[in-house]
């Protein structure tokens, strides 16, 4: 399991690292200008992820640029989109596969863009589990117990997120946390793919295990904050007060 | 034992002599004010540089596939190597604000006039030899901010004709910011420097004391107090109040000499979005900004440069007091005003 996250990561960011500079320079950009405005507002693009990370072809010449000789795969088919997504999303795909939804995809069940879009995609948050889109084709009541069992990690999960940027801020080495957060972050939203409630339940205890475990560390590094804030108050009223001294001192001397 | 101790040091090397001379018999004007506390200030400053320089020293790695590791390692696994880093940092920016506030005040109160002209001269170059201290110590922790600012910061000469390109490459040690450059920034950073500003501090402190501290233009300097205790008790004062100053930094507001893009290692291959020079940097950078052509923009800095270096030269009348100078300080005041117009633009842009 975790070899295989270790790959998952290790491929994102090199994925990331060569397409850092690509997603500027796009070509295909000049003509798909309305799906750039999506592109643009999604998480694909704060990455880095252009046109060409997904469907292939060559982001820098505008005549090989829907070449197939070049990698270029165009548009997939509705049947297609789960194995184009789950390229780079491997996990997100293995567990999708064994889904509800996946079984039913041939008779017209939701793939990956149907919750996500096809470009406009947000970071995946447990907000995307609404009446509004659940509803469309289904009632709420399953999507609504799933919702429920995964909410108290989700909010536990960007609690912990936004406490290890505050201490990374004060130039805590929090990327080992951040990792492990990340890797935990990425399972639990893997679950929702299987759309299995007694399961969700169940890996939801692992999960939560390894969120305390943070929790403890973090509220180590802040406890230690802490005590660095209100040692360093006394020492600045200390200094404070050597300064006044040293003024009334020299105004005493002065008037003699 | 140690009265004892004492006296025989005394007889031989004449101890009290120097106190009585260089202290307590040594008189100064009786009207100086906390600006003239500022040199005061500086020693204290570079020495703790000097002292948190030599700590962090110990763990370094001046390599670019250690130095940021060794310098997160400081921060998080050296017992109190948070604190010495965070010093350092800031003290360095305290260090050119207390510079700057030292020079605005000589140049308000005429110091620099005769006989002092070698004191302005020689604190010109201190604070040419400071900036650039502080541009090779911005490089050592190889982070995003350090890669890309001194990237900018290095590419400027590139821009004069001729000797451009070799005068970068001279910088750098390489075409792209690399190993090379980290090495020579951290020789200079490190050895170089420090012994010259050491030694330009001991010229200035030396034709302070052959010259005398200025008289305030405000007085007639007839009165006099003793530098010790009177003098040293005002310094005293003036450089709790800034230590103050520096640890409130230090303990409460890090993240002023430590923005988010330093906190991770520097990657040649991922631009960040507004790099942004030092504040002190900052006018310089949004000058260049706006003027169309780099090369003319470096023209226009060397000369304000160059007029503020030789002063002394140019501004040869004897009056001192600010106020019956007001073409000068006219000038000054506009200066300084686009000065922090320019670093808030700077900043902001």
């Amino acid at each position: 399991m975790k070899k295989c996250l270790r790959t998952f990561f290790a491929f994102c960011l090199l994925l990331f690292a060569s397409s850092t500079t690509l997603a500027q320079e796009s070509v295909c950009l000049t003509c798909h200008e309305d799906i750039a405005k999506d592109w643009r507002q999604s998480i694909h693009a704060a990455n880095g992820i252009s046109c060409n990370n997904c469907h292939g072809g060559d982001p820098k010449n505008l005549d090989n640029a829907m070449d197939p000789k070049m990698g270029f795969v165009g548009k997939p088919s509705e049947m297609e989109v789960p194995a184009f997504c789950g390229k780079c999303h491997v996990g997100v795909k293995e567990n999708y596969t064994k889904s509800a939804h996946s079984i039913n995809l041939v008779r017209g069940g939701p793939s990956c863009v149907t919750c996500h879009t096809a470009h406009k995609q947000k970071r995946a948050a447990i907000s995307l589990i609404s009446e509004d889109l659940c509803a469309s084709c289904h009632s709420f009541e399953r999507a609504e117990k799933i919702k429920n069992s995964m909410l108290m990690s989700e909010t536990e999960i960007t609690g912990l997120e936004k406490r290890l940027e505050a201490l990374r801020i004060q130039g805590y080495d929090v990327r080992p946390s951040k990792k492990l957060l990340f890797a935990t972050r990425n399972q639990f939203h893997r679950l929702t793919h299987v759309v299995d409630v007694d399961l969700i339940l169940k890996e939801t205890t692992g999960i939560q295990s390894e969120i305390e475990r943070l929790k403890t560390e973090i509220s180590g590094n802040e406890a230690t904050e802490i005590k660095r804030k209100i040692f360093g108050a006394i020492f600045i009223i200390f200094l404070l007060i050597g300064a006044v001294i040293f003024w009334w001192y020299r105004n005493t001397i002065l008037s003699e | 034992m140690i009265k004892r101790i004492f006296n025989a040091v005394d007889e031989r090397v004449k101890l009290l002599e120097i106190y009585r001379e260089h202290l307590s018999q040594y008189f100064v004007p009786a009207g100086l004010n906390i600006w003239y506390s500022m040199g005061a200030v500086l020693i204290v400053l570079f020495s703790i540089e000097i002292i948190t320089g030599i700590f962090l020293l110990i763990h370094y790695v001046p390599h670019t596939k250690e130095a940021f590791e060794s310098v997160t390692h400081i921060s998080n696994a050296v017992p109190a190597g948070w604190l010495i880093r965070r010093v350092h940092a800031i003290g360095a920016n305290l260090f050119v604000l207390v510079l700057f506030l030292h020079m605005f005040s000589v140049l308000i109160m005429g110091s620099y006039k005769k006989p002092r002209e070698i004191h302005w001269f020689v604190g010109c170059i201190i604070l040419g030899v400071t900036l650039t201290t502080c541009l090779s110590g911005y490089l050592l922790p190889w982070s995003q901010l350090s890669y890309w600012a001194t990237t900018v910061a290095t590419s400027f000469p590139g821009s004069i004709p001729v000797i451009g390109d070799w005068l970068v490459w001279f910088m750098r040690g390489s075409n792209p910011v690399s190993q090379e450059t980290l090495g020579r920034f951290f020789a200079m950073h490190v050895s170089l420097i420090p012994f010259t500003i050491l030694i330009l501090t001991s010229i200035h402190i030396f034709v302070m004391r052959r010259t005398g501290i200025s008289v305030p233009p405000w007085t007639d300097g007839t009165k006099k107090i003793p530098f010790f205790p009177h003098f040293v008790i005002e310094d005293l004062k003036v450089i709790y109040f800034f230590l103050a100053m520096l640890f409130i930094f230090v303990f409460f507001y890090p993240q002023i000499s430590f923005p988010p893009d330093a906190l991770d290692p520097a990657d040649p291959l991922s631009t960040p979005a507004h790099i942004k020079p030092e504040w002190y940097f900052l006018a310089n950078y949004q000058m260049l900004k706006l003027v169309p052509n780099e090369f003319l923009g470096i023209i226009l800095q060397g000369t304000v440069a160059f007029f503020i270096f030789f002063l002394p030269l140019l501004d040869r009348k004897e009056e001192r007091r600010v106020w019956k100078r007001p073409i000068f300080g006219t000038i000054v005041f506009l200066g300084i005003i686009a000065f922090i117009i320019l670093t808030v633009w700077g900043h902001y842009s």
